[in-house]
């Protein structure tokens, strides 16, 4: 009796599992049917002529350009800057350049600090 | 074999070479993003934003896999970035305006506007989105992950999860129906 109840059981979770496997593909059928019809019918904007975007291109390519060299010119002026810094309060005391190099580490240290356990807050609670 | 000449083209700084890989790509892009936003106007910025970027990163294209899975990869991405610096609230307001602009461009074909398609505008992106690629494009679980840049076992439970609030909707519209 009991052998047979086990057996029905299994027999009903796999005609359950059929169905629902059915009912899945039936669902997946239907929503592609759809998209492919919605595909059919809603005008999508007409694919730009070559001429326009080769255009495109080179425009984009040229603002590129233009970003990277702005880019590379602030990277120069900074350093230049930062160089020019180190030079001049070298040239007048080379135990205030250990000093301010010191307080360039201690400042970048407790900045990284602060950062990290910020974001291991963040981490641990998913629900904030 | 063309495509693959064309890349390398691209690649070496041939603009007629990328632009025409971008021409044959544009409506597959258009189309995509169409059915993952919903939403026409966004779908749009977003075809033009994906272009830019694909013109930006073509020397990173490394073949593995097909240029057009490439650009739809970099499309969700930028999709994705959308959705999230956007408010809940403001995301369902611009849902609810695209989702009565297509409607109304759908009227006058009634069979294109479907309760299948109603329901799936409805879904949140997050379940949307792995729907369409998984059941409509047919990409594995796995490439899937990478292009969402989730988990895979997220991916898995966001298919799954998304198909049933989908198979639920259409029950509850078909009961309506029925009751009306």
């Amino acid at each position: 009796m009991s052998k047979r109840t086990k057996k029905d059981d299994i027999i009903q979770q796999q005609d359950a599992e059929g169905e629902s496997f059915l009912e899945q593909d039936e669902l997946i059928t239907e929503i592609v049917n759809s998209l492919d019809q919605m595909d059919q019918h809603l005008s999508v904007p007409s694919t730009p002529n070559l001429l326009v975007m080769q255009q495109l291109v080179m425009q984009h390519k040229q603002l590129l350009r233009q970003r990277n060299r702005k880019d590379l010119l602030i990277f120069i002026a900074v350093a230049l800057i930062i160089v020019s810094i180190y030079a001049g309060v070298a040239s007048v005391s080379f135990v205030w350049l250990i000093l301010s190099q010191l307080l360039l580490f201690v400042i970048v240290g407790v900045y990284a600090l602060i950062g990290y356990t910020h974001a291991q807050k963040k981490v641990k609670s998913p629900h904030a | 074999m063309e495509e693959l000449q064309r890349i390398a083209r691209a690649q070496h700084g041939d603009d007629q070479a990328l632009a025409e890989l971008l021409q044959d790509n544009y409506s597959f892009l258009m189309k995509y993003l169409m059915k993952v936003t919903m939403n026409p106007t966004l779908a749009e910025d977003l075809t033009q934003e994906t272009m830019m970027k694909c013109i930006e990163k073509i020397s990173l294209y490394n073949g593995e896999s097909k240029f057009s899975s490439w650009m739809i990869t970099i499309a969700t991405r930028l999709y994705m970035d959308q959705m999230r610096r956007k408010k809940v609230e403001e995301r369902w307001r611009e849902q609810q305006h695209a989702f009565k602009k297509m409607q109304w461009q759908l009227q006058h074909q009634q069979e294109a506007w479907t309760e299948a398609i109603e329901a799936l505008a409805v879904l949140g992106y997050e379940w949307r989105l792995p729907i369409l690629l998984k059941h409509y494009y047919g990409y594995a679980y796995d490439e899937i992950a990478i292009m969402m840049d989730i988990p895979l076992g997220t991916v898995k439970s966001r298919v799954f999860n998304g198909l049933q609030q989908l198979r639920k909707e259409l029950k509850q519209d078909e009961q309506e129906n029925e009751e009306g």
